[in-house]
């Protein structure tokens, strides 16, 4: 594996988990999963854990919609699944009569090659439900694809195209990518908050929690918004949020690497010249800006002189490096030493080194694991590391004071 | 009932970390799960949340949509010789998943052109069915590849059998106990022994299986207690 600054490497993911945020918040929604019955347990997981993270950041308690599972068996692996496809699917019609079912394959019908896409439209003429048949065949995921842009992009192309309007909303925003579960609240709170700023009222972040009205109320907004993060493909999300912004035939801003104070402030202030709310966004910049300034002095006098050890726990994250690395500086910590963890290939160590030192200057380097007084660390999925402060990865200034926080409070005391 | 019911999601464990569990609990075993990244990386993710050293002995074919055209031989072959110059295991445990099961690879002949090691592999794909049934199917074919079992008996000392770190019951230790196979860790050597107790408790349904093979093979017998804590069952002192 070599690791090429700004290019991304194929990362293979199965397509079954993110299908489950269809049915996030959105009661009228069905996912079936045709598939084997234990991968539905992944699904089933995967529904519950992102459905409470959207509800917690949120604060929409909302009702979820529906799973189901065809349950794939051996001998529907040599006889064909589309049958049983069928039936699960004229049941839920029959039964909960929902805006729209969402069909994710797993593995098997990719193996054995069912047409699938043939029984969703034959179903979806029968029984006038809407149909939705999401790529992919579990981690047979062509590249560039993600789930749960693909899902809202269908979505799009089937409730909101036909009611493109010429006259358009100017309170009404489209946010192409962003979907809460993958998101800190903090950021999550600041981008609503920002978006409210600059005057827009409705707020859409297809698919989660996205009904079929919704959808066609896209038709008459005035923004595009591409943001992206987590488990997200960027480039997909990016052409995602395009595609919407020349269909609806308005203007489209990419926020997604909008990661540090300053880029914030530029992004922020260049879309409110074009809502013409300048002054408003740039009081709220110069407020979090100053709130920033005042917690580095603090942070000055309680860390200053202190050694910091930042654990690395992936190659892509090393890019993210130069604010909390500038910060810490602000703070009087010079002592800095980036551990590499182990799943990071020995080929990659060349090019992080370069990709850091560039733009931090020199830092101290290490493969094992090292003694300082601040701990910090990038990967959150690391459950060993959890009790450690995350760095995060953020639009905006609340994630960013969040940090600088947590670094005062946790280690801001007088050493031994 | 619904007729939706028979189409309600699986809200159970899987058989590939059912499977992984019993393997696993082999301690000079080393697994290699056949699958793709994500499947492996999730089984992994949940033999580490109850044994974090455990998920150290796994490895992972990685399959892609190209494997399964062209075979996945080589990736095994890989991960094999990889796992044969980490570390000196006595057994190969190979947990196999839907998409390796439809290929229909022969597993086995193809680990064992690079290692001497006995290789035991199990069907853990979604046909087979929950975790229990994947731990089940582990555990016996890791019996199978005992070569011969002890002819010594243990008077008084029984087998519990059933016990599963995924569904973990008391952690205290008992006095009659000789083995708890699948959960307990155990030497691959040890599985000969465990035709030395006097009895099988079976104390879940997942362990009838193997009970019942333990008997057919090893001419132990035995009781099936589902219900009440072990400790009870075994007289604690």
């Amino acid at each position: 594996m070599i690791f090429t600054p700004g290019k991304q490497r194929k990362i293979i993911h199965c397509n079954l988990m993110q299908a489950a945020l269809g049915a996030v918040q959105n009661p009228r929604c069905a996912v079936v999963i045709h598939n084997v019955r234990s991968c539905s347990k992944v699904v089933w997981d995967a529904f519950r854990s992102l459905g409470e993270k959207c509800r917690e950041i949120t604060g929409n308690r909302k009702m979820d919609g529906f799973l189901f599972c065809t349950g794939l068996t051996d001998q529907d692996a040599v006889f064909g699944g589309n049958e049983k496809l069928r039936r699960c699917l004229e049941d839920i019609c029959d039964e909960i009569y929902p805006e729209v079912i969402l069909v994710v394959c797993g593995c098997v019908p990719g193996v054995i090659g069912d047409d699938t896409a043939a029984l969703c439209q034959e179903v979806e003429a029968e029984t006038g439900t809407t149909v939705v048949l999401l790529p992919g065949h579990g981690f047979m995921v062509p590249g560039l694809v993600d789930t749960v842009t693909s899902m809202a992009r269908l979505l799009f192309d089937t409730w909101t195209l036909p009611q493109v309007k010429a006259e358009k909303d100017r309170e009404i925003c489209l946010v192409s990518g962003l979907s809460p579960a993958y998101s800190s609240p903090e950021e999550y709170h600041e981008l609503m908050e920002v978006l409210h700023l600059l005057g827009f009222t409705r707020i859409l972040c297809p698919p989660v929690g996205v009904s079929r009205n919704d959808y066609m109320d896209m038709g008459r907004a005035s923004q595009v918004v591409s943001f992206t993060r987590g488990a997200f493909q960027e480039q997909a999300s990016r052409e995602n949020a395009l595609y919407m912004a020349h269909r609806l035939d308005v203007p489209m801003v990419n926020w997604t690497h909008v990661r540090t104070p300053a880029e914030s402030r530029r992004a922020f202030m260049e879309m409110a010249s074009l809502r013409e709310k300048e002054e408003v966004m740039e009081m709220y910049c110069r407020k979090q800006e100053s709130r920033l300034v005042k917690l580095l002095q603090e942070g000055k006098c309680a860390v200053r002189g202190k050694s910091c050890r930042i654990q690395l726990g992936i190659t892509r994250q090393a890019e993210g490096l130069r604010q909390p690395v500038a910060f810490l500086r602000a703070m009087g910590i010079e002592d800095i030493t980036i551990v590499l963890a182990a799943m990071i290939p020995r080929e990659d160590e060349a090019s992080i080194r370069s990709v850091v030192e560039t733009e931090c200057g020199a830092l101290q380097w290490s493969r094992q694991e090292v003694s300082a007084d601040v701990r910090l660390f990038t990967v959150s999925f690391d459950l060993r590391q959890s009790h450690e402060i995350l760095i995060p990865s953020c639009l905006g200034y609340a994630g960013w004071i969040s940090f600088i926080t947590q670094i005062v409070k946790t280690y801001g005391g007088r050493d031994e | 009932m619904s007729k939706l019911d028979r189409w309600r999601v699986c809200k159970e464990e899987t058989a590939m970390a059912g499977a992984a569990a019993a393997l696993l609990s082999i301690s000079d075993l080393g697994l290699i799960l056949d699958s793709p990244m994500w499947c492996s990386a999730l089984t992994s993710r949940r033999i580490a949340e109850c044994e974090p050293l455990w998920a150290r002995r796994i490895y992972s074919t990685l399959i892609e949509e190209n494997d399964l055209v062209f075979g996945a031989k080589k990736k095994l072959l890989q991960a094999a010789q990889d796992m044969r110059q980490e570390a000196d295991y006595a057994v190969m445990g190979v947990a196999v998943n839907c998409g390796p099961a439809l290929m229909g690879d022969d597993i086995e002949g193809i680990c064992q052109t690079v290692t001497s090691l006995p290789v035991c592999v199990s069907d853990a794909s979604g046909f087979a069915g929950d975790a229990d049934q994947g731990w089940s199917d582990a555990m016996i074919s890791l019996l199978r590849k005992v070569p011969h079992f002890s002819e010594k008996k243990q008077p008084g000392k029984i087998n519990v059998i059933g016990q599963c770190i995924l569904d973990p019951a008391s952690d205290e230790s008992w006095e009659k106990v000789l083995f708890v196979p699948g959960c307990q860790p155990m030497k691959y050597e040890e599985l000969a022994r465990l035709s030395e107790a006097e009895m099988n408790l079976v104390v879940h349904p997942r362990g009838l299986a193997v009970a019942r093979w333990l008997q057919e093979h090893t001419h132990v017998p035995y009781r099936i207690q589902y219900e009440s804590s072990l400790c009870q069952r075994l007289g604690k002192r």
